[in-house]
């Protein structure tokens, strides 16, 4: 696949911090990809560059081969939909998506018979006349995507834009917007820090870590075959499991108790609970290591204070670069 | 527990209403009763020598529509309406880019527009003819740059009355907006910017159109006062320049005329009456940002 876009060592500072430290991308044609991060890693501010309402300090961005580090956001060939969809409150439904069209001197019929394919694409038909506040959150959210869209750019950029919705309307918008890029065959630059919904969507996924990216690859590559520990205890349950100075990531739904054959471990049950079909186990090994297992299924259940052997196949332990550091924290929610 | 909770609530609210009642009581006694006051008077006549003559008349309102006075009222619209311009002019980019600076530079900008205050206006105005009379400050700056050859006599003249106007009212447009371009979403503007529109573009389709109901409501706060502010027609127009407020003024106290002052004040009521209403038809509330 042809390249589309591309990051070059790009650096940015704001206030003294730096938030960006050289960071380069390389975006195909039609891809979905993701940056991955919490909260302060720099994905926003990356995207922004990508916009043009945020220059870079040093670096160079290139979008179809052409140098646009320096071109002002409305001349780019890219649109955005904003984590907080910025739908312009005095405009109807119809007037935010034809914005675009419009700016661009296009005829009004024509406009009109876009943004109805647009409405229609989105489901939204028959809301043309409301106002946004008369919108729910996922309707707004459709807007602000069919917005962007119909300007029919290179690329788009999207900044957390199901980060307000419930998790159930979060889960379809997923499943639609993956449809709506593979329809278009638009190239898509996501940004989340739910990794799940990264793995879900993404062709490839790029954790950033303090202004760096710390691994890009595909989904199955981050999740199975992280790089470090950060990145292992990002994605998914792992445990990084520490061995003669080197560590190890072990998934927690790989782990196994007794009886099974790999069970070289002494462990203590030291705490366990229940989350929805399934049950988080948590040991202690003999040198205070913690392990954590998920397993489902009644047969797992193990008491507090219990003493068994655990273990895991030696193809579940993924040898990892030892940051010292692990992702402990919740996730960002806003 | 749902019920008393209810209950409390019920109580609170009466409590609350107890405590603004004050402000009803205040607002009733100083301005609604004056207001009937006024009315009344405005149907009186005066009385030969000193005072009201309590038989019923509309000779005050009849005399309102020769042209003399309909001359008055028009010259105070007329003045009104170029100083709420020029105002306009002025205020809103100052309210505008006050609200878009750091921290600092909007104490800075607010100071400067707050300071005056801190004199009194008469006194404030007396600096203006200062600076217009004759051979005053301008005069001789002017001069002195070459710019003009002899005295421009300023003061006394129908600009002079509009600068004063524009000094007395500024404050209150650059308020107004500034409240209202304050609360303006910036990533709205970015929105903007990112779908195709220039800086020019993305200030008239979203930046405007989100601040123009400071803007106006300061047209309101400016307009309204100034067909009312007799003292700066006084004080920097001289005799020459009449307007509504310096015939009331004249009427009360020199012409001792109280009800036809009453019924001079009552039209102007009316006229401020009007300006809001049509403030309401186009902003869609009867809230001025800004002050209120």
């Amino acid at each position: 696949m042809s390249e589309i876009l591309r990051l070059e060592k790009i650096h940015k500072t704001f206030d003294d911090t730096e938030v960006l430290k050289g960071i380069d991308l390389s975006v195909a044609q039609g891809e979905f990809i993701t940056l991955l991060g919490a909260s302060g890693c720099g994905k926003t501010t990356t995207l922004r560059i990508i916009a043009g309402l945020e220059m870079a300090d040093e670096g160079k961005v290139w979008l179809d081969g052409r140098d646009i580090t320096e071109m002002v956001p409305n001349k780019r060939n890219v649109n955005t939909v904003f984590q907080n969809y910025a739908l312009f409150p005095h405009m109807s439904v119809e007037e935010n998506i034809g914005y675009g069209m419009r700016l661009r001197g296009v005829a009004k019929s024509e406009i009109k018979e876009q943004v109805e394919q647009m409405l229609q694409l989105v489901q939204l038909e028959g809301f043309e006349k409301r106002r946004p506040d008369q919108l729910s959150g996922g309707q707004r959210q459709r807007v602000a995507i069919a917005r962007a869209v119909i300007n029919q750019p290179r690329v788009l950029l999207l900044d957390e834009p199901l980060g307000a919705l419930d998790l159930k309307l979060r889960r379809q918008m997923q499943l639609e917007l993956k449809k709506l890029q593979k329809q278009l065959g638009m190239t898509f630059i996501y940004i989340t820090h739910d990794q799940e919904e990264a793995i879900n969507m993404s062709d490839r996924i790029a954790v950033m870590r303090e202004g760096r990216f710390e691994q890009i690859g595909t989904p199955n590559e981050i999740y199975y075959e992280p790089k470090t520990s950060y990145v292992a205890s990002f994605v998914g349950d792992a445990n990084i499991y520490r061995e003669s100075g080197k560590a190890y990531a072990v998934r927690a739904e790989n782990v196994l108790m007794d009886g099974e054959a790999v069970c070289i471990h002494e462990a203590k049950v030291v705490e366990k609970s229940f989350a929805g079909g399934q049950l988080r186990i948590v040991f202690e090994l003999t040198d205070g290591q913690r392990i954590t297992a998920n397993r489902y299924g009644i047969d797992a259940d193990r008491s507090v204070g219990e003493e068994i052997k655990i273990g895991w196949k030696p193809e579940a332990a993924v040898e990892v670069a030892d940051e010292k550091e692990e992702y402990h924290g919740e996730t960002e929610s806003r | 527990m749902a019920k008393q909770s209810q209950g409390r609530k019920v109580k609170e609210a009466k409590g609350n209403r107890l405590l603004v009642l004050p402000i009803y009581i205040f607002t009733l006694l100083f301005v609604g009763l004056p207001f009937v006051y006024l009315f009344l008077l405005s149907f009186l006549k005066r009385a030969e020598v000193w005072g009201v003559d309590f038989t019923f008349t509309l000779e005050n309102y009849k005399r309102i529509f020769s042209p003399m006075y309909l001359g008055n009222f028009a010259d105070s619209l007329k003045l009104a309406f170029t100083s709420t311009i020029c105002i306009t002019l002025l205020g809103y980019p100052y309210g505008y880019i006050m609200a878009r600076m750091n921290k600092q530079w909007k104490k800075r900008m607010l100071l400067l527009i707050l300071i005056p205050f801190f004199t009194s206006a008469i006194i404030r105005l007396y600096g203006w003819i200062i600076v217009f009379r004759s051979n005053g400050v301008l005069d001789k700056i002017l001069m002195g740059l070459g710019l003009t050859e002899k005295p421009l006599k300023l003061l006394y003249t129908y600009p002079a009355v509009v600068v004063g106007m524009i000094y007395a009212l500024l404050p209150f447009m650059i308020l107004a907006v500034y409240s209202s371009a304050e609360k303006l979403d910036y990533r709205l503007v970015e929105a903007s910017r990112d779908l195709g529109a220039s800086s020019w573009k993305a200030f008239w389709t979203v930046s405007f159109p989100l601040t123009l109901p400071g803007l106006l409501s300061g047209v309101v706060l400016t307009f309204v006062p100034s067909m009312g502010l007799f003292f700066i027609a006084d004080l920097l127009g001289g005799n020459k320049i009449v307007l509504v407020g310096n015939v009331i003024q004249e009427q009360m106290t020199k012409g001792r005329n109280q009800p036809f002052a009453a019924a001079l004040s009552v039209v102007l009521l009316i006229l401020t009456w009007l300006i809001l209403k049509l403030y309401r038809n186009i902003a869609g509330t009867s809230e001025l940002e800004g002050i209120f």
